[in-house]
């Protein structure tokens, strides 16, 4: 599964930390039992990335990327990615993502991921979720 | 609830006539006539005398008249006439609506008047194209408005409800891309290597393996376009046998909906056979979803206020629909 969060679409939430939530899981309020929610905060100098999780049942990675002319990756099935664009505008597969944006991989669909800068770099923020328990990570709508 | 500051489809063209029509939506009763010189109306049905409907009147001249104590109302809903004494109260009056007709559709906004945006009613130009043949449909369902977005934005049901029409289970095995951008919501699926489906096999001419693709796009509240096709395997979406399933959807109440339905088609468009088998594969296939979401109605009104859905990854166009029309009736509170 693939979610692409134009800038201004992610959920806008009140109190700390500050930002909009793009991705969490549970998605819904109050479903399942809290897991992880990823916020993005803009700046005047940019897009700060602020990932909070449930240390007892999940891992987080987190990278920042220069990307020269093209990044490439392959997704374990089991977990869950997040891509931020911080800085200029990406393409991956028929979609252009500009700064602010977001996309998200889950499941089995895809994994390989081939992402391209616009101009000639960008950047991005990624944030690779793992259950410890080994099952699939998913984003919960 | 409903988002009322929003164009949504009250009726087809065709059935705007010299006769008062009576459409309810969003709770809000409405007549609709046209005047001598063809223009659509609509106006409240609801007469300002004692409440009488409008629509079971007559239009006279571009006037319409109530059919109880004969109060008379122009197209801008004012009274101009009560038969019985020559002074008109000055609360007499009726609200009318803005209007747009396009392709076959009358499209009303039912908000505030100086918000109604003609450049936001949504593109149908297939229906009007000669470069594309339609077919289509009209049916009221049972059902609250949100259950047809759903089911239009999670197309996986199509290997269950539609099995004979436009089915498979190749559907729910492939996964999807959901693109939110601001209010409208996507959702694409791409299933590459597969055969036509059932319904259109025969119109395509179709035999063998090819890249079949559908992508629904809601503009909310009211209308999810529907963007369909087969390719031949690894060309562009463009070179292929292209659909596009226009709905209007349109809220009656808390628990019914109009459903206006267009089929448009950019192949075998002289080909008369075809059309005639799509309406009827097309009249089966809304059949199946009204069945489906009626059924799906009635278990909600008797579920526990406090058990949710259960949704999945393929729910994710769902989810974020569910969150733009959340945020759309919380911005017409304030």
């Amino acid at each position: 599964m693939q979610l692409i969060l134009r800038q201004p679409a992610a959920t806008q939430t009140g109190g700390e930390p500050a930002g909009v939530v793009v991705a969490a899981s549970p998605d819904t309020f109050g479903r399942e039992q809290w897991q992880w929610d990823v916020r993005v905060i803009e700046a005047p100098d940019g897009y700060t990335v602020v990932v909070s999780h449930n240390p007892d049942s999940i891992a987080v990675a987190e990278d920042r990327i220069e990307i020269g002319t093209a990044y490439e990756a392959t997704r374990d099935t089991c977990e869950l990615w997040l891509a931020v664009v911080v800085d200029r505008a990406v393409n991956h597969g028929g979609f252009r993502l500009e700064a602010g944006d977001v996309a998200v991989w889950e499941g089995d669909d895809p994994t390989r991921l081939n992402i391209r800068a616009v101009a000639d770099s960008a950047s991005m923020h990624v944030v690779r979720i793992r259950r410890r328990d080994g099952k699939a990570a998913r984003w919960v709508p | 609830m409903y988002v009322l500051n929003a164009w949504y489809v009250a009726a087809w063209s065709s059935e705007v006539t010299r006769e008062p029509a009576r459409r309810v939506i969003c709770e809000i009763p409405v007549v609709l006539y046209r005047t001598q010189a063809g223009a659509a109306i609509a106006l409240e049905d609801r007469c300002a005398h004692r409440g009488y409907p409008l629509s079971p009147g007559r239009v006279v001249g571009d006037d319409i008249e109530c059919g109880y104590h004969g109060f008379t109302f122009n197209c801008s809903g004012e009274c101009v006439r009560v038969p019985a004494q020559d002074i008109i109260p000055k609360q007499a009056f009726v609200r009318s609506f803005p209007l747009v007709e396009k392709d076959g559709w009358v499209w009303i906004w039912t908000g505030q008047k100086e918000l109604a945006d003609v450049s936001k009613v949504p593109d149908t130009h297939w229906m009007s194209d000669p470069e594309w043949v339609t077919v289509t449909h009209s049916i009221p369902f049972a059902c609250r408005a949100e259950l047809i977005h759903d089911n239009l934005l999670d197309l996986t049901h199509e290997s269950f409800i539609h099995k004979s029409t436009v089915g498979d289970d190749y559907i729910y095995k492939h996964g999807i891309t959901v693109e939110v951008d601001g209010d409208v919501v996507s959702a694409d699926r791409l299933m590459p290597g597969v055969v036509a489906p059932p319904l259109y096999a025969r119109t395509m001419a179709t035999e063998g393996l090819y890249d079949r693709f559908h992508c629904t796009v809601f503009y909310p509240p009211g209308y999810l376009l529907l963007h369909s096709g087969i390719t031949a395997q690894g060309r562009p979406r463009e070179e292929g046998y292209l659909i596009k399933v226009l709905n209007g959807i349109t809220p009656i109440d808390a628990h019914n909906s109009w459903y206006y339905y267009a089929f448009s088609r950019n192949f075998g468009t002289d080909q008369h056979w075809a059309t005639e088998e799509l309406i009827t594969g097309l009249a089966t296939v809304l059949e199946e979803d009204k069945a489906a979401l009626e059924w799906q109605e009635i278990g909600l009104q008797s579920r526990p206020y406090d058990v949710r859905d259960s949704l999945i990854a393929q729910d994710a166009g769902v989810a974020k629909a569910r969150k733009v029309m959340e945020r759309l009736l919380a911005a017409e509170k304030q």
